[in-house]
């Protein structure tokens, strides 16, 4: 107990780091996941093509592997920055690919009756786009998209042994230095994630009950 | 030659979905104001004839035209014309996220640049015809199935169309809501609108068809007056597809 | 692909307006493609002879080492988190007031945890708590398997409520009761269902048994990065590069094997 309470601020400043980490790879990488779905649904065949290929390599690369590349890899090669930076590029590769599919599944949701309806009076290619899958696709997206940015959030966890101090590498810290208060430590940082996730998750769930058109 | 009152014309189509040959040497014309009824086993192409006719299905060879412009290849121009083409589909398929309204405004406003105080006018006023008024501002699918086909109908009408394609517009609707959208169905065909219309209604086809068309298996059959058609067929597919369904 | 056209058929001006598009926005793609090879070349990544590590037998055969830990890992946590995802799924659904809300709080609580955390808890804690030593192998199982069991709970309890409820009363009316039913009659159509998704698990377990890595565990990612450390930084990309595919290999062929199983059931 007093492990944490002496600590509680080193504490504190990893969970902010674990919001910031967690924010800024967020916001990255569901702008990059954003033009990914761009292509996936542009009626360029060689962009849906490149599409695919990101997504299904990335996608497949462990998120463990991604950070081990941006941070023992590239530096290797010589190209040096802050831990901080090379994990948000490293989750950001990674969960661009989760966040193209989840707009994806929102856009595959929609009816082909609602296209076919839309072409039938005369809206244009890209006025069906702009005003009939876009509204409905998006929409449906919500509960992935939170469900994806809880998993990019856990993923951050791991920056922290990589070198990252956010919640779980202050952690790992604590725990090497009050070798009695391990139970105490992992408990308050599942706490912590706990904090965000859980409220994300419920948030997820009333969306979609929300969010279900019935057809 | 074409007839110089043909409304939609479709020479020699023909139609495979990989090897199944959908469509056999479809020829049809329609003329100005006719009302076409096409009747046909399940399975047999109607359909598929249906959607061919705004290019929902493209052909793989023959050609349709409508009022005399071939149906175009570019979406651009196909665009153009399709929005004369009102289409009314078995699943109603009215837009989840738009207002009753909204879907009746959506495009007049737009496809033809209407003024949305003018849209709006326009579409309440074909609301209040097919009998929906009332429910102008709810969701469609707050409505029944009844009162979405109507609106589907409505929205249609909006454009004011030159042709309107019905694609079973019933059949996915429970029996006491068949006869509202019939009615207002045959209410149009007394307005001298151009019609093509899929359905297992016998008795809509007996009494506001200008034309029976019988397809079986991906053929036309036969064409005749409904009152030949029903009492007098000439084709032994039809003869028992009507023992069937009478 | 998408299931839904979103497109009309391209006419063949349109077709060929997309061509152009394709050739214009391939003019700045070819030039950072060059521009990333010959910074790739400068640094000497592209050097043939270090690329040749990949057909070195005994790289060879430590990373098919590596890939056989992982599966070994991934088999093995799937197989009893299945058992435990059943249990949970029985437990949440229960009658019993005071088995199904622990259950609920429980799965609820453990899929809102990283896995990372998870596997420490049980690398660190069950020393720290007990004093016994636990292996490696069975600490990152056992980790995974918290999360991944209540995952599967979901899973299973998805499948459950999915069956028609004639079913169940079914077994009761013909005397099949409690155990057997859930055996012989309701067990057998819940798998069934949910079996694509559980071998879409299995892509999910084999990316995280990469956690292996962090706590020691030799397994794909870790073979890797011991090869890199005995060979030197000069092989560091070719060998990432070499476990990344394998990765990406396995995963694609489960998700196949996966999109099979659903296509076959349906
Ligand atoms: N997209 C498609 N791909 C392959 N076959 C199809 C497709 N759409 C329809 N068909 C087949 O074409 C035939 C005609 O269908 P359809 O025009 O819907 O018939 P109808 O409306 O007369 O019941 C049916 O046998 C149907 O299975
Ligand atoms: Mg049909």
């Amino acid at each position: 107990m007093n492990a944490i309470i002496e600590n509680i601020d080193v504490l504190l400043s990893g969970f902010l780091t674990t919001l910031g980490l967690s924010a800024l790879a967020g916001f990255t990488s569901f702008f990059g996941g954003l033009i990914l779905a761009g292509f996936a649904i542009s009626n360029n065949p060689t962009l849906r093509k490149i599409s695919m290929l990101y997504v299904a390599l990335m996608q497949n690369i462990p998120a463990a592997a991604h950070l081990f590349f941006m941070i023992f890899i590239l530096p290797v090669l010589g190209l040096k920055a802050p831990f901080f930076v090379l994990a948000i590029i490293g989750v950001t590769i990674y969960f661009s690919a989760y966040y193209c599919q989840a707009v994806r599944s929102g856009v595959n949701a929609i009816g082909r009756g609602q296209l076919e309806a839309s072409r039938a009076l005369g809206l244009k290619n890209m006025q069906t786009m702009r005003l009939v899958v876009l509204p409905q696709g998006l929409r449906n997206s919500v509960p992935p998209l939170i469900n994806t940015t809880i998993a990019l959030i856990k993923v951050t966890a791991i920056a922290g042994v990589f070198g990252v101090t956010e919640l779980f590498g202050t952690m790992l810290q604590l725990i090497n230095v009050n070798d009695s208060a391990v139970i105490a430590l992992m408990l308050v940082t599942g706490i912590g994630y706990s904090l965000i996730t859980i409220p994300a998750a419920l948030a997820a769930a009333a969306v979609e009950r929300k969010v279900a058109f019935n057809s | 030659m074409q007839a110089t009152n043909s409304m939609i014309s479709i020479k020699g189509v023909n139609k495979w979905y990989g090897s199944f040959h959908v469509l056999k040497d479809i020829d049809l014309e329609v003329a100005q104001g006719e009302v076409v009824v096409i009747l046909g086993p399940s399975g047999s192409g109607k359909s598929t004839l249906c959607r061919t006719i705004n290019r929902l299905e493209p052909i793989n060879n023959g050609a349709i035209s409508i009022d005399g412009q071939a149906l175009p290849e570019e979406s651009g121009p196909l665009s153009q014309l399709r929005s004369e083409v009102g289409m009314v589909f078995q699943q109603f398929n009215l837009f989840a996220h738009m207002t009753v309204l909204e879907n009746v405004m959506f495009a007049p406003i737009q496809v033809r640049k209407q003024k949305p105080a003018a849209a709006r006018a326009r579409a309440i006023e074909l609301l209040d015809r097919v009998g929906v008024g009332a429910q102008k501002d709810k969701l469609p699918s707050q409505l029944s199935g009844g009162q979405q086909q109507r609106v589907a109908i409505a929205r249609a009408l909006a454009m004011d169309p030159k042709v309107m394609l019905f694609d079973e517009p019933t059949s996915s609707l429970d029996p006491e809501m068949i006869k509202e959208v019939l009615d207002v169905i045959v209410e149009l065909t007394k307005g001298g609108m151009t019609m093509v219309v899929v359905t297992h209604e016998m008795g809509f086809a007996q009494t506001a068809a200008d034309r029976v068309v019988f397809m079986a298996e991906g053929e036309i059959v036969e064409v005749s007056t409904p009152e030949e058609f029903f009492n007098n067929c000439q084709t032994e597919r039809a003869a028992e597809f009507l023992s069937k369904v009478l | 692909m998408m299931n839904v056209e979103l497109y009309d058929r391209p006419g063949p001006l349109e077709r060929r307006r997309i061509r152009l598009w394709t050739l214009v926005l391939a003019i700045p793609a070819l030039a950072g493609v060059i521009w990333v090879v010959t910074t790739l070349r400068e640094q000497g990544i592209l050097d043939s002879e270090a690329w040749s590590i990949l057909t070195d037998s005994e790289v060879i055969v430590s990373l098919l080492t590596g890939l056989l830990a992982t599966l070994k890992v991934a088999g093995v946590t799937v197989v009893l988190s299945l058992v435990v995802g059943l249990l949970l799924a029985l437990g949440r659904m229960s009658e019993l007031r005071w088995l199904s809300l622990p259950t609920r709080v429980w799965v609820e609580a453990l899929r809102g945890l990283p896995e990372i955390l998870l596997v420490f808890l049980i690398y660190l804690g069950v020393p720290a708590v007990t004093g016994l030593n636990i292996s490696t192998f069975w600490a990152l199982v056992v980790g995974l398997v918290l999360y991944q069991s209540a995952s599967m709970s979901e899973a299973f309890r998805a499948g459950f409520l999915a069956l028609p409820k004639g079913q169940k009363e079914a077994a009761v009316a013909l005397g099949v009761r409690g155990f057997k039913t859930l055996r012989f009659i309701l067990l057998p159509q819940v798998i069934r269902q949910i079996l694509p998704n559980l071998v879409s698990e299995m892509v999910r377990v084999t990316k995280a048994s990469s956690l292996g890595f962090v706590i020691g565990y030799t397994e794909l990612l870790l073979s890797g990065e011991q090869a890199i450390e005995y060979l030197g930084g000069q092989y560091a990309v070719p060998i990432f590069a070499g476990v990344a595919l394998l990765y990406v290999i396995v995963c694609l062929l489960l998700s196949w094997v996966s999109r099979i199983l659903s296509e076959r059931l349906r």
